[in-house]
């Protein structure tokens, strides 16, 4: 037989053929017809097929449309001694078929699904489409890293009211009325007796007086204070930590701020105290960290001081042990607090303390702190 | 507080200088400004600035006119030969008139920059080559007075300019201008601790320093006793004796006699034979290198006492005081009239009020006690006898006048800090001989002609007797509290007992006590002291631990050791619902929303705007005395209006869709019980009326009886109620067009519905969506169709969280937002309290909704089944879910005629439109079962199939759709 076109591929595939054999070389003649045909269809280059034609050519030589079963049942005619020789005959012709066709089929699907993930290539340059991610605010987010390094060192996060008697905010806490220290702060009244917390330092009060001693607290929240221009805001967050127990000293003192700060900074990181005044602490102290954009060599986020301050600490004033119930010959203790929104600010980068209370989505967004 | 090192080398304390340096020299080059200044620091006094005074005008220096010229092409003026450097000479040409031959002058170098900026060049004036420019006082930047000064160049030489005598200008030609005239020098600007008013004067900061000094080791410092030429006629021990004792005091001018209505502690001192004259110049140099005017001879003596002392005084002109009826000079302490008017040395006119102190003539008031002295009665060029005031106003009204009148004075700030008033006649003396010392030699010495007390009236006014209390003893008000020595004992564990370690031995700590002012009493035993508290001190030092303050702030706290913490007495658990609000922060960010923060308060109009009944529709809201923006005087009682307003913000700045969030605190003016707190509520904002107009029966949510709990004090109960909760809000499409999709995507009531679902399950709690009642407090606020009350049941009851909806379009237009909107808010603290009430029932945490991972160890291929049905418009979703269930559950599972469990009935598409008549919907939705024991049959899907029909088409009316 010559070699068929690919044209006529449905020719090959339709040719008629003989249902039965009745003698041996009759069925030899039938075989050698099906295995050229085989060939000519198998040697079409596979790029030019289909998979449906493909298909069409797996269901003809070795599906239903194969003679090869009807063969077999025509082997009834044959002499009996000549049987068994032609079924053996089929059926190596069935064997040799199906490896062929099978091979032939799978290098069809191969070149088909080539040439198709050819054409379905992607512009890589197209827009990735928006996702909708939410994000964290800045103060939020900066509070929790804050919050961790201190659960760690044993303290209990605890909350309070943003609502405060004078009590808790100012007397509790050495400020009597009419005490200097109360300039430091303005204060938003509500009415005689109540205020809008100027400090998380209140929360200590709370706890010394309803939870009792021994204690290692930790509070962040909101504080407020009567002033509102480029660098402060009436409504910021701060963390206040609080530490009552026998015999703490400002080396304890020392000791927890070292580890909390190489905790936040992931690091040991370079401390420095400097004596100052609040009236619920003595001594007290301002905390300067090394700044961590330079390391003590002055540079823009440092204001060239080497020094970044991070908040204020001291032994708790024995006046605030004793108006909390606190025998305070028995125990001592320390505390320490920071503002977090200045913090968030340098770790986030954010240059306008306003811009945190506008909820800017595009802000929002360009942060993307989850 | 500013100080100058300068004065604190010439009257306190000789610094110690680092090298010898020339008369080229300035200061800081002697010194070790950066030591002292870590010194302030370490001490608790932290420099904020450093300036270095001359340091900047370097480049104009001490130079002599040889020769000057008029300038050949213009009249006024002169082409002058200046000599500025030994055998330097430069042609400068000058406008001034006083320029002339033999004149030291201030010559600017090319290259220079003056204070006004102008940057000296070599030039040709009028074809005329000119090198540098002679300057005035003013073009450096000083302080000019034309009767010292003149208007044209600065003389060198002169004296009330500040000059030196040519003699010594000789050796000084081409020395910066500053350095030569002993004008340089170093001004740090300290921060004082409310603590320390001791501090905010000259001789406080040399104290601290010489301690600091002392206690690096330096060597060559050394503390000044007061100038000894500095004396008077008279003593403290003088003053005090006589204002005790007279009762007037007889002076040139005539008898003055003193007059009390405040019962302010107070005495004046009379001196006769003043005269007064132009300051000298070390003594105007100290006070512009401070930033002050210098007046005159007395005037300048004043303020110098109180930079030096921190002690307030004011000189009166006895002659311009007015006489009273007997014709006796007088002053009288007394309240203002309200509506006096005054006018002080600056100038201005205010007009008083009643709780201001004065100190007035027979006539008027002549001085603003403790803050500003009077335009009248002011000492000027001449001579007479004059009178010295020293009181002891009240802090709190001198901070109150002072405020008021927008005056804040040295001498009123050092009142507010609080004086030492201990130290009153020594202060006295001092300037006495101040005075004296600066009195002319031919004007002869002055006279102190005796001192009184201001004796208090009889009868004083009850808001004098509130101030200043006369104690039962005392008839007159004592100038200074019984002196008695103030005194504390010190022992050698007390450092060791608060900072963990000595520091330094004990010898060592008292000799810093010592070095600080303190007088320590040692006795016999060697480890226990006592310790005399300095007068300065006395309003700060007043236990033990102050006194182990003193050494820690003087060896550094920085040199605290540390010491290890022992573990937590008692590990605690955080407060439950901290890390609660902190998953539903988390959860909204994953569902897209970004966090926000707000300051908290709310406008006075917010409910109307938000379409609500009243202000106190979600409760009464606590409105501050003193709101900072005044537009928004109350707390916030719904978290709404402020995200609104951000949504506002982000449209106006082209940000047209997004999703926001905020989970903080509401406010009320209610107690848990219901009860109101605050009956003044309102006061100072004029909304005392509107916030005391009934507050709706029901509140639901916002009722006051769910606020939280946040402390735990037994009259915790009578606090207003706080409530913590979140408001979430979406504007603009869900999704917006993009080449992926087929186009932009609005918010749906569902998903907002759906994200309310999923937070509260963080609660454990199975959110439920009611109609809105008509009288929940947002009713108004949103669509009426689009909304819905967030209820769920807990132990059997219905508590209502929240709500959730689309915003009115109204309440949209108020708040000036032009996209659609939608939104919820939930109370928090509702949720946290029903987890837990859960929790303490159940005794563990709440049963969770799936129990479908526990319940089959093997899982068999779920089975999906679709249907769609036409049913009426009317009929719900809710309805028809319910029928499919009952179908399954009970025609089918119940009779365990399929081993399979139902998983869910979802609907998945509504229809209106084409193929489905007026009036009907056309609804699909999707059955999964799970089988338990066999992969189910055709068979059994049929029964399913046919239940499920036979009871939706009965129970729906509905019909199933090919």
């Amino acid at each position: 037989m010559t070699l068929p076109s690919e044209h006529s591929l449905s020719d090959l595939l339709e040719l008629p053929h003989t249902a039965a054999a009745s003698s041996l070389s009759e069925l030899q003649k039938l075989i050698d017809d099906e295995r050229a045909r085989c060939g000519s269809v198998i040697s079409i280059p596979v790029a030019q097929l289909s998979e449906a034609q493909a298909d069409d050519v797996r269901v003809r030589f070795t599906g239903r449309k194969s003679p090869l079963q009807d063969w077999l049942r025509s082997l009834r005619n044959f002499p009996a001694e000549e049987r068994k020789e032609a079924g053996a005959k089929i059926n190596q012709l069935k064997a040799f078929l199906e490896v062929e066709v099978e091979k032939f089929v799978l290098e069809c699907r191969a070149a088909a699904e080539k040439a198709k993930l050819e054409r379905e290539k992607v512009d890589l340059s197209l827009p990735l489409p928006e996702l909708a991610m939410g994000s964290r605010h800045p103060v939020s987010v900066a509070a929790q890293q804050l919050l961790e390094p201190l659960r760690r060192l044993g303290f209990t996060v605890i909350d309070g009211p943003e609502l405060e008697r004078e009590f808790y905010n100012f007397e509790a806490l050495n400020i009597p009325a009419e005490h200097p220290a109360r300039e430091m702060q303005d204060t938003f009244f509500v009415a005689s007796q109540w205020v809008l917390r100027t400090h998380t330092s209140s929360v200590q009060a709370h706890a010394m007086l309803e939870r009792g001693v021994p204690l290692r607290v930790a509070c962040a929240g909101f504080t407020y204070r009567n002033e509102l221009d480029l660098t402060h805001v009436p409504t910021f967050r701060q963390i206040e930590c609080l530490v009552v127990d026998k015999g703490i000293t400002l080396a304890h003192m020392r000791s927890t701020l070292d580890a909390f700060f190489a905790e936040v900074f992931g690091r040991p990181v370079k401390l420095r105290l400097r004596s100052s005044y609040f009236p619920f602490t003595e001594p007290s102290a301002e905390i300067d960290v090394q700044c961590q954009q330079c390391f003590g060599e002055g540079c823009r986020s440092c204001k060239h001081t080497g020094w970044l301050e991070m908040g204020g600490c001291g032994l708790v004033n024995v006046r605030v042990l004793e108006s909390c119930g606190i025998d305070s010959k028995v125990y001592s203790g320390f505390a320490f607090g920071m503002g977090v929104d200045r913090i968030a600010m340098s770790k986030f980068g954010i240059a306008d303390l306003r811009s945190l209370y506008e909820g800017d989505v595009l802000m929002s967004r360009h942060l993307a702190l989850r | 507080m500013l100080v100058s090192l300068k004065l604190i080398d010439s009257l306190f304390l000789q610094l110690p200088t680092k090298a010898s340096a020339g008369i080229a020299a300035p200061c800081w080059e002697r010194w070790d400004v950066k030591l002292f200044s870590e010194i302030f620091t370490r001490q608790g006094f932290e420099v904020e600035s450093t300036q270095l005074r001359g340091n900047d005008l370097k480049q104009v220096v001490v130079g002599r006119i040889q020769n000057a010229e008029k300038h050949p092409k213009a009249d006024k003026l002169q082409v002058c030969l200046v000599q500025t450097a030994a055998g330097e000479v430069r042609q400068i040409v000058c406008g001034a008139a006083n320029a002339r031959a033999g004149l030291y002058v201030a010559v600017a170098l090319p290259g220079a920059v003056l204070p006004n900026g102008l940057e000296i060049k070599s030039s040709k004036i009028r074809d005329v080559e000119s090198h540098g420019m002679l300057c005035s006082r003013e073009e450096l930047g000083l302080p000019v007075d034309e009767s010292r000064d003149g208007n044209g160049i600065w003389e060198l030489h002169s004296e009330p300019a500040c000059g030196l005598p040519e003699t010594e200008l000789a050796s000084r030609i081409g020395v910066p201008v500053m350095f030569a005239l002993g004008l340089d020098d170093v001004l740090l600007e300290l921060n004082v601790t409310p603590n320390r008013p001791d501090m905010l004067c000259h001789e406080g900061a040399a104290r601290e320093l010489c301690a600091g000094l002392a206690w690096a080791g330096l060597k060559g410092f050394d503390w000044k006793p007061w100038q000894k030429e500095w004396v008077g006629s008279a003593t403290a021990a003088d003053l005090a004796r006589d204002a005790a004792e007279k009762n007037h005091i007889e002076t040139r001018g005539g008898t003055f006699v003193a007059h009390n209505d405040l019962g302010v502690p107070a005495f004046f001192v009379g001196l006769d034979g003043v005269q007064v004259s132009t300051t000298p110049a070390w003594l105007r140099n100290t006070l512009e290198a401070l930033g002050q005017k210098s007046i005159n001879s007395v005037v300048d003596a004043c303020n110098l006492v109180l930079l030096c002392f921190a002690q307030p005084n004011h000189a009166f002109d006895l002659k311009k005081l007015s006489a009273q009826g007997d014709g006796k000079k007088s002053l009288r302490l007394r309240f203002a009239q309200a509506g006096e008017a005054f006018i002080g040395l600056d100038s201005k006119e205010r007009t008083l009020a009643s709780t201001d102190c004065v100190v007035a003539d027979s006539g008027t008031s002549q001085a603003l006690l403790g803050v500003i002295g009077g335009d009248h009665s002011k000492v000027e060029m001449s001579s007479g006898s004059l009178v010295l005031e020293f009181a002891n106003p009240h802090p709190v009204l001198v901070r109150r006048t002072s405020r008021r009148h927008g005056r804040k004075t040295d001498s009123s700030f050092a009142f507010e800090k609080g004086i030492d008033v201990w130290r009153r006649f020594e202060s006295a003396e001092k300037l006495i001989g101040l005075l004296n010392a600066l009195q002319q030699k031919t004007a002869g010495n002055l006279k102190y002609v005796g001192s009184v007390y201001a004796r208090g009236n009889a009868v004083r006014s009850e808001d004098a007797q509130s101030f200043f209390p006369i104690d039962a003893a005392g008839q007159e008000p004592a100038l200074s509290k019984s002196l008695g020595e103030f005194t504390l004992p010190f022992t050698s564990e007390d450092v060791r007992t608060r900072v963990g370690d000595a520091l330094v031995p004990f010898e060592k700590q008292l000799s810093i006590l010592e070095s600080l002012g303190f007088a320590v009493s040692k006795s016999s035993n060697a480890t226990a002291v006592n310790v005399v508290v300095p007068s300065w001190r006395r309003l700060d030092v007043m236990g033990g631990a102050d006194l182990v303050e003193e050494i820690v702030r003087v060896v550094g706290i920085d040199h605290v050791p540390a010491h290890p913490l022992s573990a937590a007495g008692k590990l605690v658990a955080d407060d439950v619902h901290l890390s609660l609000f902190e998953a539903s922060a988390q959860r909204l960010v994953s569902l897209g929303y970004h966090e926000t923060a707000g300051f908290h308060f709310m406008r006075a109009d917010d409910w109307s705007k938000l379409n609500l009944k009243s202000i106190n529709a979600c409760g009464e809201p606590v409105a501050l005395l003193n709101p900072i923006i005044k537009d928004e005087p109350l707390m916030q009682s719904t978290l709404l209006s402020g995200l609104l307003r951000k949504v506002a913000h982000n449209i106006n700045y082209g940000t047209k869709r997004g999703q926001l969030f905020e989970v903080s605190r509401t406010f009320q003016n209610t107690d848990l019980h219901a009860r109101r707190v605050f009956n003044t509520n309102g006061e100072g904002v004029g909304l005392t009326a509107a916030l005391a107009e009934k507050v709706p029966h029901e509140l639901y949510e916002y009722s006051p009886k769910c606020s939280f709990l946040l402390s735990r004090e037994q009259s915790a109960t009578e606090r207003p109620g706080e409530t913590p909760r979140v408001c979430a809000v979406v504007f603009g499409a869900q999704e917006e067009k993009e080449w992926l999709n087929s186009g932009e995507r609005s918010w749906a009531f569902h998903t907002l519905a759906a994200h309310v679902a999923e937070l509260l399950s963080i609660f454990g709690l199975h959110a439920e969506f009611r109609a809105l009642p008509a009288d929940h407090p947002m009713n108004g606020a949103v669509h009426p169709g689009r909304s819905a009350s967030v209820v769920a049941k807990v132990q059997g009851h219905i508590v209502h969280l929240g709500w959730v909806g689309q915003f009115h379009p109204a309440t949209l237009r108020n708040f000036e937002i032009d996209s659609e909107c939608l939104g919820f808010e939930l109370n928090l603290g509702l949720a946290v309290e029903k987890l837990l009430a859960c929790q303490r029932e159940a005794g563990s945490a709440p049963k969770n909704k799936s129990s479908l991972q526990t319940a089959q160890a093997v899982r068999l291929p779920s089975v999906e089944r679709d249907f769609a049905f036409l049913v009426l418009e009317t009929l719900t979703a809710a309805a028809l879910v319910n029928s499919v269930h009952a179908a399954i559950e009970n025609d089918v599972l119940a009779q365990k005629k399929i081993p399979a469990r139902l998983v869910s009935v979802k609907i998945f598409d509504v229809y209106r439109g084409q193929g489905v008549s007026a009036g009907h919907k056309s609804v699909a939705l999707r059955v999964t079962l799970l089988p338990t024991e066999r992969t189910l049959v055709e068979a059994d899907i049929t029964a399913v199939t046919e239940a499920v029909v036979g009871r939706v088409t009965r129970e729906c009316a509905a019909q199933l759709r090919g």
